[in-house]
């Protein structure tokens, strides 16, 4: 109990709080801006938190997270130009909206209807995830090992683009995390007699060069649609909903909360599928299916709430198990190392009040949201006049002094600028990053925990089976990996060599 | 021509386990009090990748799903990942400052602004930085050797 309190108590300090509202604005901004991810936004504010205590800092970035939820909704609505490929649906109804001469009203739906989304996840984290993390502390080595290999093959399975390209991707991180010292006897592996890479790759300037730079050259000299010089007004009054369009608004957005929690849980998948989810539920339950697509309030609400949704289910198991429901909290996941913790279900047991302070904060940063929202609505719109030509250079600007601020070493923005040529190509190739990044997070603990495994069984690596935990877990990697092969297709490319070259073959 | 990418892509990979494997097999092999060493790892995981990318490799050929949808490397974007480059190799030979505010006026440039818009945003952009991390986070900036 006492940690509770002392959790509640760090979160309502007042620089804690005015950093919750600080990262709400920056990831509105964020979120609003096309281009700029929230996990972009996230890792270029991670060189800012080395200097805060863990509440602070956790406050500042859980801020961005919430924040830039909804922020995407912005230009989605005004411009039909999604901030964040979660508020793509967003913008389907959201913008026929505004053309009528709705921005007001469109936009007050998004934000009030992420607002109970997002109480939605807060509600499902705070029960589940302390009973989550207590199942989770009975674990021994070989159970963790293999729950952050379903974790990574999760991550690879559900990916965008083929499997094959997922695991790949996987691989190429862990191989990443493999220079360095070795974290059980401390060998040096692949330094090539560099000192500065005997403390491994840093994950943080990995992160910055992955996540940032592919943006950075994909969008300074974008081709998308450009921002009019004058952006629809928005006015106060609008956005606060009758409470007829707040009763009508109520249902879709509690069951897309539910829809983006369960959405968020799942390891790898994200808002875009929680909102694609909802929108289509919501149609299905609305009394005015055929509205959906030309303006509808129902069809604003429910990828709002769905996006909000998945932030609180996306942090059970990020903080419980230590593995990340989506890019941002992969990188909350990196923030909470700067801080000397780590997320697992440990977390929960030694640092009980920082968890708690994380789930104020996250509660805390929702209110915040809706009122930076409201109060602020023109300021945001005008950042949306930043031309692309200034911000994607300023943001390469961030990702050189923010690796740099990591361990004061330009060495770092060497590897930063390199992961981010290879981010780049590789996003070009149609290869997922988040494996990369969930690898190089993953990794070091999961060869340890394969390691240490060993040792205890005297190098019995029938130990993972005949553990049912470990077993079953191993058995839903490998069901999540031959669940997502093309069997039909590589059947179908296999069956003219199989006829033809079978003499007695039957066409 | 995208299933030929694919192909070329899986053997860059296959090329990058080989290596991988060839650089693990330096390594020191397992001991008694670590039964696994650090070779294994490694080893395990060039095997895998060489493995996946034959997958690949093989899917790009049976006209699979793991050669749809490549993107075309475009010229505009070799450009600013050069510009990227040079901006980094340049902060520990120029400074960060001077290096951050070239950059800048260059991108500005290249993305359409005219001189004098982008010189301001470069000098200010610069300031904003020192007055940030400098002054505010005592962040020691690279001076550069110049």
């Amino acid at each position: 109990m006492g940690d509770v309190v002392q959790g509640i108590l760090s979160a309502l300090q007042w620089q804690t709080v005015v950093a919750s509202a600080l990262g709400c604005a920056l990831g509105i901004v964020a979120g609003a801006l096309p281009g700029i991810t929230i996990s972009m936004g996230l890792v270029l504010l991670l060189p800012v938190t080395f200097g805060l205590d863990p509440a602070t800092a956790m406050s500042l970035l859980i801020g961005v997270y919430t924040g830039g939820m909804t922020g995407g909704s912005i230009s989605a609505i005004l411009l039909n130009i999604p901030g964040t490929p979660s508020a793509v649906m967003t913008g389907i109804d959201g913008h026929e909206m505004a053309r009528r001469g709705q921005a007001g009203k469109a936009i007050g739906i998004a934000i009030w209807s992420s607002f109970i989304g997002g109480w939605v996840g807060w509600a499902a984290l705070v029960l589940l995830a302390p009973l989550l993390a207590r199942v989770a502390l009975s674990f021994g080595a070989p159970e963790l090992f293999a729950l952050m290999l379903l974790g990574m093959t999760v991550i690879c399975s559900f990916s965008e683009g083929s499997i094959v390209k997922g695991l790949l991707a996987g691989v190429v991180g862990l191989v990443i995390m493999t220079v360095g010292m070795d974290p059980v006897v401390g060998v040096e592996r692949f330094t090539f007699g560099q000192v500065e890479l005997q403390a491994g790759i840093s994950f943080l300037a990995a992160m910055i060069g992955l996540f940032a730079i592919p943006q950075v050259i994909l969008g300074l000299r974008s081709e998308g649609p450009r921002p009019p010089s004058r952006p629809p007004e928005v006015p106060f009054s609008e956005m606060l909903p009758s409470l007829g369009d707040l009763r009508r608004i109520l249902k879709p957005s509690l069951w897309a909360g539910a829809i983006g929690t369960a959405v968020g849980i799942v390891p790898g998948t994200g808002g875009a599928i929680a909102a694609v989810l909802a929108y289509d539920q919501a149609r299905r339950m609305s009394k005015a299916p055929q509205e959906f697509g030309k303006g509808s309030p129902e069809g604003i609400a429910a990828p709002e709430a769905a996006n909000d949704g998945v932030t609180g289910g996306a942090l059970i198991p990020t903080l419980t198990l230590g593995i990340p429901g989506d890019p941002p909290t992969a990188v909350l996941l990196g923030a909470l190392v700067i801080q000397g913790l780590y997320a697992g279900p440990l977390l929960f047991e030694r640092n009980a009040a920082v968890v708690y302070g994380i789930l104020t904060t996250f509660a805390i940063a929702k209110f915040w949201t809706v009122i930076l929202t409201l109060l602020g609505i023109k300021a945001f719109v005008q950042v949306l006049r930043v031309p692309a030509s200034m911000l994607f250079p300023a943001v390469a600007a961030l990702t050189v002094v923010g690796s740099y601020a990591i361990r004061n070493s330009v060495f770092d923005c060497f590897i930063m600028a390199g992961l981010g040529v290879l981010g780049y190509f590789l996003t070009q190739w149609r290869f997922p990053l988040m494996p990369i990044v969930l690898a190089l997070v993953l990794g070091p603990p999961l060869e340890e925990h394969l390691r240490t495994s060993l040792v205890i069984s005297g190098g019995d690596v029938t130990t993972f089976i005949r553990r049912p935990v470990s077993a079953a877990l191993l058995a839903l990697a490998v069901l999540m990996v031959a669940a997502q092969l093309p069997w039909r297709r590589w059947a179908r490319a296999l069956a003219p060599i199989t006829v033809g070259s079978s003499p007695g073959g039957r066409p | 021509m995208s299933a030929v990418k694919s192909l070329l892509i899986a053997l860059g990979f296959v090329g990058l386990g080989l290596a991988y494997l060839w650089q693990a097999s330096g390594l020191p092999a397992a001991r008694a009090d670590d039964l696994l060493g650090p070779a294994t790892m490694p080893f395990a995981l060039g095997i895998a990748l060489i493995v996946l990318a034959i997958t690949l490799g093989a899917a790009a050929l049976a006209g699979g799903a793991g050669d749809a949808g490549l993107v075309p490397v475009r010229r505009q974007h070799l450009v600013v990942l050069l510009g990227i480059l040079a901006y980094v190799a340049a902060v520990p030979l120029a400074g960060f400052k001077a290096s951050t505010a070239l950059f800048l006026f260059a991108g500005a440039l290249w993305g359409g602004q005219r001189v004098v818009p982008a010189g301001l945003f470069a000098i200010g952009m610069a300031i904003l930085f020192h007055l940030v991390f400098e002054l505010l986070f005592r962040v020691a900036l690279p001076r550069g050797l110049m």
